[in-house]
């Protein structure tokens, strides 16, 4: 199995704090936004023209509390003037009756503000604090290694997907079924927070769980949270945090619910729905420019990892069925030959560096497939309960 | 002049206005003029209370007022020294310590830390929290580690019999040489006592408890809070100037969890010791200010009793909030950088760099 070595760990952290966001924290009164800001992505911070990056004014429009909808066709139909003296206005509201600051985020590639929020919502160690973090949790946990660290080109997330050693296996999920446990540290945008993750031994590929609050399988007297975030960079919360990690590490870092699940997932064929899903989401990331190309990538991918929704496609055409005019409702009560198991596989498998092939923030689909494998201890698979179809 | 009537205690302070005053009143406060008068003759006997009504019926009989501010002081030439540090001359203060983890919070100007002595530090906490346990245990261990060290435990609350309780509970405080305070409250001799103990020869002096005694000191002698506190916090930091000694107050907390007593000894105390319970009820200790331990300021050093009753640290979890602490040090730095770094990219200005200080600073503030 690969794993990460301290060269690399040093170099990532090196890379990732080179490349940190920017955060700034400044009167909203300091921020003005004139006639011509819309057209020409700017804002004036304290008197200076500074860039801002697409979405930003959507972002302000929104801590602003102005409908995000409203927002979007007055900027869609170049109403742009009127959507600038409607923030200022409610930028001028705000400082005068709550006062207070907002938080610049800001990309130092780009020299872009690049996100705004409120101070107490960016609850966000920063990467060289994260790796500080890392290095202490792994110095107190022999067992735990870091499997791969994938940094997103899109967002500035960083994922640290740390794994322990121990190998578990379940019954009724198939002899060669063995599984590592260990959990990720993300950083998104503004939070950082941790995630269940496990490893399939026979194929190594990586999956970010969410199951929802678990026990540990066997002992259920040992309760964690297997998703939280810290609360703020302060001593009290990062203590926290470390404490609910510790509490993962009791249990082995197994979250109870994981074997219920993966037996109904192995057992629960998934729907076109959730095959069709996964499907464009893995589509989504196809990275090729020319369009040809991609639509052949992207049938490639789709033939390869999840052939079920071609089966299932032309056997509904076949009972005389338009597959183009069925709802999302009706797609999710139609079976495929793949299993919940299976689809899964595929989005994980993807997700990993072992398919070689060119996607685009590929790791995410770790988390895409972890959603899905999810669904089983929260709403149920779609077909979950399909054997009580007929009853 | 003023008329000499009434018992021996009236007709002295009569006399006192007569001889000292030229018979008037001296102007300022009461408070004030009694201190005066407790200077000019010490062995009056003479309570706050009693010099008040005399001071008030010679003003009824007519007796005029003192042209001139009674403090001698305000009309003398005022003469103050000032010295260069380097050129000052110290005396050598005695570290005494534990052996304990708790020497690291107490100082950290040598390896290990310690107790120094011309130190006044306040400990508070909350009733039942073991503050009294804490400290007495850090004495019987001072004892063990020092055996030159002449410590005392003034306890204003105990009564025999109840601190034999409290020796069966902790035996460790048996070696602790032990002042009880009721045995005088009685005899009127409170101030004398605690005069003679805190101007002895004790190294470290644990009062327990500084409010306690101030309650004493105003119901035994009559005298006015204001007037205990500044006599009893006088006393204490001439204690700790003039003799090196180690003086270590427990004072107690609103149930808020504040501190309560004056400004005057906040500011005064070399340190504040804080004992706690956390959400857990579990126990522990933390300097909220300390003179000779900056680096030890807001960590928490949890403990608990073993078997035989004596304080033990949890050594480990100090390791971790220690550990905790650095990174929130460091993150505070990393973003105040980031923010400069915004600041001379976006806003065309150049950031200030924060020193050590500040960015405690800032955390403190940042956790209110």
């Amino acid at each position: 199995m690969k794993q990460v070595n301290q060269e690399q760990f040093d170099r990532m952290r090196a890379v990732l704090t080179e490349s940190e966001n920017l955060t700034k924290e400044v009167s909203i009164s300091a921020i003005a936004l004139t006639d011509t800001s819309l057209s020409k992505n700017e804002i004036e911070l304290g008197g200076v023209a500074v860039k801002v990056a697409p979405g930003f004014f959507a972002r302000l429009a929104s801590m602003l509390k102005i409908n995000t909808s409203l927002t979007g066709t007055m900027m869609k139909n170049e109403d742009g003037i009127i959507a600038m003296s409607l923030m200022n206005a409610l930028k001028d509201y705000r400082q005068s009756r709550i006062g207070g600051n907002v938080l610049l985020i800001a990309n130092p590639k780009t020299q872009e503000i690049v996100d705004i929020c409120e101070p107490k919502r960016y609850r966000r160690l920063t990467n060289d604090s994260l790796f500080d973090v890392t290095a202490r949790i792994l110095d107190q946990n022999s067992g735990l290694s870091i499997e791969t660290i994938d940094s997103s080109s899109r967002n500035g997330g960083t994922v640290i997907n740390l794994l322990n050693d121990k190998e578990v296996g379940f019954p009724g999920a198939g002899k060669d079924e063995f599984f590592k446990f260990g959990f990720s540290i993300i950083q998104t945008s503004k939070d950082t927070m941790v995630e269940m993750y496990n490893q399939r031994l026979v194929c190594s590929n990586g999956l970010r769980i969410s199951l929802g609050q678990g026990a540990i399988g066997g002992n259920s007297d040992i309760q964690f949270q297997e998703r939280f975030r810290l609360n703020s960079t302060g001593g009290e919360d990062i203590h926290t945090f470390l404490n609910q990690i510790e509490a993962m590490r009791k249990a082995d870092f197994v979250p109870g619910a994981f074997q219920g699940t993966l037996a109904t997932a192995v057992n629960t064929k998934a729907s076109l729905m959730e095959v069709e899903t996964a499907m464009l989401r893995a589509g989504k990331m196809v990275r090729e420019a020319d369009p040809d190309l991609r639509k052949n990538f992207i049938d490639t991918v789709n033939r390869k990892y999840f052939d079920g929704y071609a089966d299932t496609m032309a056997r509904i055409v076949r009972k005389g069925q338009d597959p183009l005019k069925l709802s999302d409702k009706q797609k999710s009560f139609i079976r495929t030959g793949q299993s919940i198991w299976d689809v899964v596989n595929s989005l994980t498998y993807l997700g990993s560096n072992n398919s070689g092939l060119q996607l685009e923030n590929k790791h995410e689909l770790k988390a895409e497939a972890g959603h899905l494998f999810g669904k089983g201890t929260k709403d149920g698979f779609d077909l979950q309960f399909a054997e009580y179809a007929q009853l | 002049m003023i008329k000499s009537q009434g018992g021996k205690k009236e007709q002295l302070i009569r006399g006192w206005f007569n001889d000292k005053h030229a018979g008037a009143v001296p102007r300022g406060k009461v408070l004030d003029v009694y201190q005066i008068f407790m200077q000019d003759i010490p062995d009056s006997e003479v309570s706050y209370s009693s010099f008040n009504g005399v001071l008030k019926k010679v003003q009824a009989e007519g007796a005029p007022t003192e042209a001139r501010p009674a403090d001698p002081v305000q009309d003398s030439v005022v003469t103050f020294e000032v010295v260069k540090v380097e050129d000052m001359l110290f005396p050598n203060f005695d570290l005494y310590t534990t052996g304990k983890k708790i020497d690291s919070l107490f100082s950290d100007h040598e390896v290990g830390g310690g107790l120094y002595g011309g130190t006044v530090n306040i400990v508070i906490g909350e009733s039942g929290v073991g503050k009294s346990t804490v400290m007495l245990d850090a004495l019987a261990a001072i004892t063990d580690n020092n055996p030159s060290a002449k410590v005392l435990y003034i306890s204003s609350e105990m009564t025999r019999n109840d601190i034999v309780f409290y020796y069966r509970k902790t035996p460790a405080i048996g070696k602790v040489p032990t002042l009880l305070l009721m045995d005088y409250v009685k005899t009127g001799q409170l101030s004398k006592v605690l005069e003679a103990a805190f101007n002895g020869e004790h190294n470290i002096i644990l009062l327990d408890s500084y409010q306690d005694v101030l309650i004493k000191l105003k119901e035994v002698h009559g005298w006015k809070s204001t007037y205990a506190e500044s006599w009893l916090t006088n006393m204490m930091i001439d204690a700790a100037e003039k003799n090196g000694c180690a003086v270590l107050a427990i004072q107690h907390m609103t149930k808020g969890g504040t501190y309560v007593g004056s400004t005057y000894l906040k500011h005064a105390t070399t340190a504040m010791l804080e004992i706690r319970f956390d959400l857990s009820s579990k126990r522990y200790i933390e300097f909220s200010k300390n003179r000779r331990g900056g680096s030890g300021i807001g960590k928490r050093l949890y403990y608990g009793l073993d078997e035989t009753g004596s304080v033990v640290y949890d050594d480990a979890r100090y390791k971790e909030s220690e550990d905790i602490h650095k990174i929130e040090s460091n993150e505070s730095i990393r973003q105040h950088d980031l923010s400069r770094k915004f600041e001379e990219i976006f806003m065309g200005r150049k950031g200030v760099e924060l020193n050590p200080d500040q960015i405690e600073a800032r955390i403190e503030t940042e956790e209110k």
